[in-house]
């Protein structure tokens, strides 16, 4: 009797454990689209793009979020396109204006990296909010 | 204080923890002097007839331990609205870092709680073994043991409520959050749960973590099944269990962070444990039947160690045998769970 009542408890155990995961699995179906890194939603105005040696894109919430998957990696062939908050438009890294202000993008990810296409624009962001425009050295993905 | 359901509901249990808790070590301290200076049997006899009622508040006082262990988490799953900033339970747990006001003392009073809950309802799970051999006993042989051990569950489980109290009573607006993201902390490269199997298994580390935890967890299985058909269990045997259990411990939580929260989370690069709360909370069924595992064999270790008298042996074979069948069943439903989920992810 004892060993049938072991036996039950066993396979009650392991059906609860299977049929659970299943459901759970089910549940969570098909992630929508979101930061790689900490898995917030994307703003299209913030979204980072990093196409690697592989032309494989991975998408980030946030300057911030991109520049800490990029970091220790050793991608120097791996092209960074941003997003100019402007326009929404993307464009390469090095052809952007970068200004830290101390507004947030995203809360969450503690991003107060601002990207811009225009010289004018970045500049009209430092002065409305009390921002820096990046310079060489400061800039993010100069070397990555 | 933040006030919300869970809050209401977590400290009414620790007012009740803290009234039973207290009432234990006196009623505890009390009969231990007593039973010490009782001058015959029909006097101790007298002193075992009053010692059900400590008996079932420590039994109250246990259920609450226990309970308030996954309120916890419910609770600071239910604090993450309040702050913008804040992404998961990892956030809510840095609330008050760098603050110069009485709320910097909030993330060591929840590391405090998060390490102390586990051992509290070890130890009462440890007290309540022993007590329901001690019962089946003629002569009561380990009601001195029984009282020693539930004054100190006592004495942690006032000391629990008291932090969990001032944590829930200590205001929380002062906060000083740069970043919310449990990235920083999970996903830096030097953590220590990621250097760990590094420095042990080099640059291919995922793919020794994922062997290690099969190796352990199904040896476990294996080692708990031929227990359990054996005749006799040797104390050599209980001692290899519990390291394998301790083993996997280490593994497990490596496990944890690198295989099954990435995996779970769809983030190849994200090891935060706290989000599979949110994303995958079928994830703390698999976690509580390992801990079951874990508990049961340190509690068969427990009462084969500390409950074994001439008296008792018969019965503590008995428990032993239980508890390692009550093991062999969470390390099964843990090792079965993780490999569904992973296989589906």
């Amino acid at each position: 009797m004892s060993t049938i009542v072991k036996r039950s408890w066993m396979v009650a155990a392991v059906a609860l454990a299977v049929s659970v995961s299943l459901v759970g699995s089910w549940l969570r179906g098909q992630r929508d689209e979101c930061c790689q890194l900490d898995g917030m939603p994307l703003v299209a105005a913030y979204r980072v793009r990093v196409l690697d040696d592989r032309e494989h894109s991975h998408v980030f919430c946030s300057v911030r979020c991109a520049e800490i998957w990029l970091r220790g990696r050793n991608m120097p062939t791996a092209k960074v396109y941003v997003t100019d908050e402007t326009s929404g438009e993307e464009l390469l890294a090095p052809n952007a204006h970068f200004v830290r202000s101390l507004v947030w993008t995203t809360r969450v990810s503690g991003n107060r990296v601002h990207v811009f296409r225009d010289r004018a624009d970045a500049e009209s962001h430092a002065s409305q909010c009390r921002g820096t425009l990046l310079d060489d050295a400061q800039r993010p993905f100069a070397v990555h | 204080m933040i006030l919300n359901a869970y809050a209401i509901l977590d400290l009414f249990i620790v007012s009740l923890r803290v009234i039973l808790g207290l009432l234990v070590i006196w009623l505890a301290g009390r009969a231990w002097r007593r039973r010490r200076q009782a001058r015959g049997p029909e006097e101790a006899g007298i002193i075992e007839d009053r010692l059900y009622l400590l008996f079932m508040i420590g039994t109250v006082l246990l259920g609450l331990s226990a309970v308030s262990w996954p309120l916890l988490y419910l609770l600071l799953h239910s604090y993450v609205p309040e702050w913008p900033g804040v992404m998961c339970v990892y956030g809510v747990t840095r609330i008050g870092e760098g603050s110069i006001g009485v709320s910097r003392y909030l993330p060591a009073l929840l590391q405090l709680l998060q390490v102390g809950k586990p051992i509290l309802v070890f130890l009462g799970g440890a007290w309540f073994v022993t007590y329901l051999v001690d019962r089946r006993a003629a002569t009561a042989p380990l009601q001195g043991r029984l009282l020693l051990t539930l004054q100190l569950l006592g004495l942690l489980a006032v000391g629990d409520a008291v932090v969990e109290a001032s944590y829930l009573l200590i205001p929380k607006r002062e906060e000083t959050l740069s970043v919310g993201c449990c990235v920083e902390a999970f996903d830096s490269v030097d953590r220590a749960t990621r250097l760990l199997p590094r420095a042990l298994f080099g640059a291919n580390h995922r793919s020794w973590l994922i062997a290690a935890y099969y190796a352990v967890n199904i040896g476990m299985v294996a080692a708990l099944s031929i227990c359990g058909a054996t005749r006799t269990i040797r104390r050599g045997w209980l001692g290899l269990l519990l390291a394998g259990a301790l083993l996997s411990l280490v593994i497990n939580w490596g496990f944890l962070v690198e295989v099954v929260a990435p995996a779970l989370l769809r983030l190849p690069e994200h090891y935060c444990p706290y989000d599979l709360l949110d994303v995958a909370p079928e994830s703390v069924l698999a976690a509580a039947f390992y801990l079951l595992g874990c508990f049961s064999v340190g509690w068969a270790a427990w009462v084969d160690g500390l409950a074994r008298t001439p008296e008792t042996s018969a019965d503590v074979s008995v428990f032993v045998r239980k508890l390692l069948s009550l093991a062999l069943l969470g390390f099964l439903g843990s090792v079965i769970m993780m490999s569904v989920e992973l296989y589906l992810a």
